[in-house]
């Protein structure tokens, strides 16, 4: 069976020189993989470049075997995500926005979309401006309408930016069932090495736009006690490489 | 095909839904009433007769294709296409399972759609203005054949403004500065035929008064065909190429 996500080869450089350089990795069902880096490593722009916001200058990404260059709706039929600030249209409401959303996939309706906004605690704010919404209520609405569609995917970049202590922990709790009991697959990034091993299965280490490592959560702490200190250690063993060379 | 109706009706709906398209339609809707109470006192104060029978209408949508319908035009393309970018709102319908060529059509085709509800606002409260001067015994006889003729028209050249400044709109990431160069080529295009009579015909966006070639006694085919290739050479340009400029863009 085809993995959820597979990621071969990705590399997109800008203009400024920054980007990322030959990302490889593969998720499989059910997993919730955890991108771990600082900030600028490179997150943000393999997450673009598997949904197709931003065009890669090299490599291929296949969503549940479908490439997301030539088949690109039938590949992101299946995804649901979260890229950078959630992106909505200010001006119309809550619900209205998740309307326009529903309307790409088969079977939703008003009920569902209620249900949905209910679940992330925004039904009594359904009908307002999201241009009036917090920051948190639009992390929230965010992951409403990821989660419109019924994805296998849900590609969420920094989930739990803007959110309370509880909320933070709402969210880590969501992502936990919706992985064990709908099997929905997670490919969350963060910056924060404790989120990654409270909810992660698996990780993979970025920096400087590059894999610098990849394991399993229980594995990794088992051997090094914390994903911060395998990080570190890391990184410190990549920068004595470049100085050797 | 499905994801490329969805789209356009959800691109549609955005632009209805802007408070600024409200006053746009709103305004269309007051604008020929107030040319027509003018027209009516100009009329009984001085005698002289300020609109012939039936060009009431046409003569409001030259008042429109001019200044109003080109602005509006512009307004919708830059808001759908660089002020998406710049408030980030283009990732919802960009992650969304439709292709990018399918969400530029959409584009286009919302603000096809609301050229065509906008010019008919305008002619819906012309002619009710019409009616208002015939009423007051100016001699006005409301032709709708003829301005109907004239409305249908002048879709063609604000079609042909629209791809002018849905490409224009692909060079900027803010709204304010794709509307600023769509209004400066459209100055252009107005002033370049006193300036270069050959060359001021050459562009797609100096033939805003198209559907009067169409009005006049006899017919010059000559010169429909000439502006009518002129249009639609220049959407098969600038249809393309700014598709090319939207799909290579990074969001």
């Amino acid at each position: 069976m085809a993995p959820v996500l597979e990621v071969k080869g990705l590399t997109k450089v800008y203009k400024n020189g920054r980007g990322i350089h030959d990302i490889s990795f593969e998720i499989e069902r059910g997993e919730i993989y955890g991108f771990l880096g600082p900030n600028g490593a490179g997150k943000t722009t393999v997450m673009k470049n598997i949904t197709g916001l931003v065009r890669a200058d090299r490599g291929v990404v296949r969503i549940l075997g479908f490439d997301q260059e030539k088949e690109f709706e039938k590949a992101m039929r299946h995804v649901g995500c979260i890229i950078e600030n959630p992106a909505f249209y200010l001006y119309l409401s809550a619900v209205r926005n998740l309307e326009m959303i529903a309307a790409f996939y088969d079977d939703i309706d008003r009920t569902k979309i209620k249900e949905i906004l209910d679940m992330v605690g925004l039904k009594q704010f359904q009908g307002g401006p999201v241009s009036q919404f917090s920051t948190g209520m639009r992390q929230r609405l965010a992951l409403a309408a990821a989660l419109l569609g019924n994805p296998d995917l849900l590609i969420l970049d920094e989930p739990t930016n803007g959110l309370d202590i509880e909320g933070m922990a709402d969210m880590r709790k969501l992502i936990i069932k919706l992985a064990a009991r709908q099997k929905t697959t997670f490919f969350v990034s963060s910056h924060l090495a404790h989120e990654m091993e409270l909810m992660c299965n698996r990780v993979g280490l970025i920096n400087d736009g590059q894999m610098i490592a990849e394991g399993a959560v229980k594995e990794l702490l088992k051997a090094h006690g914390s994903l911060e200190e395998f990080f570190i250690q890391q990184t410190q063993n990549d920068r004595g490489k470049a100085v050797s060379e | 095909m499905n994801n490329l109706i969805t789209a356009t009706m959800n691109e549609t709906k955005k632009i209805l839904l802007k408070k600024k398209t409200v006053a746009i339609m709103l305004l269309s809707a007051f604008i020929p009433g107030l040319m027509a109470v003018i027209a009516a006192i100009l009329q009984k104060r001085t005698g002289i007769l300020v609109f012939g029978s039936a060009d009431f209408t046409i003569w409001v949508l030259s008042f429109f294709t001019s200044i109003f319908l080109p602005l509006f035009v512009f307004m919708w393309s830059a808001d759908s296409f660089s002020g998406e970018v710049e408030d980030g709102s283009l990732k919802v319908a960009l992650l969304r399972p439709v292709t990018r060529f399918k969400v530029y059509l959409s584009k286009h085709g919302a603000i096809k759609i609301c050229i065509i509800i906008n010019l008919l606002v305008v002619l819906l409260f012309s002619e009710l203005a019409g009616m208002f001067l015939s009423i007051l015994g100016t001699g006005f006889l409301p032709g709708l054949g003829r301005g109907l003729a004239a409305y249908v028209l002048s879709v063609v050249p604000l079609m042909a403004l629209m791809v002018m400044s849905a490409f224009v709109a692909q060079f900027f990431r803010s709204s304010s500065g794709a509307l600023a160069m769509s209004i400066l080529v459209y100055v252009g295009a107005q002033v370049l035929p006193i300036v270069s009579p050959m060359l001021g015909r050459l562009t797609p966006a100096a033939y805003t008064h198209w559907y009067l070639l169409w009005l006049t006694p006899s017919i010059n085919w000559g010169l429909i065909i000439q502006a009518l290739v002129i249009m639609l050479g220049g959407c098969l340009i600038l249809f393309p190429a700014g598709y090319i400029l939207f799909d290579r863009k990074d969001i």
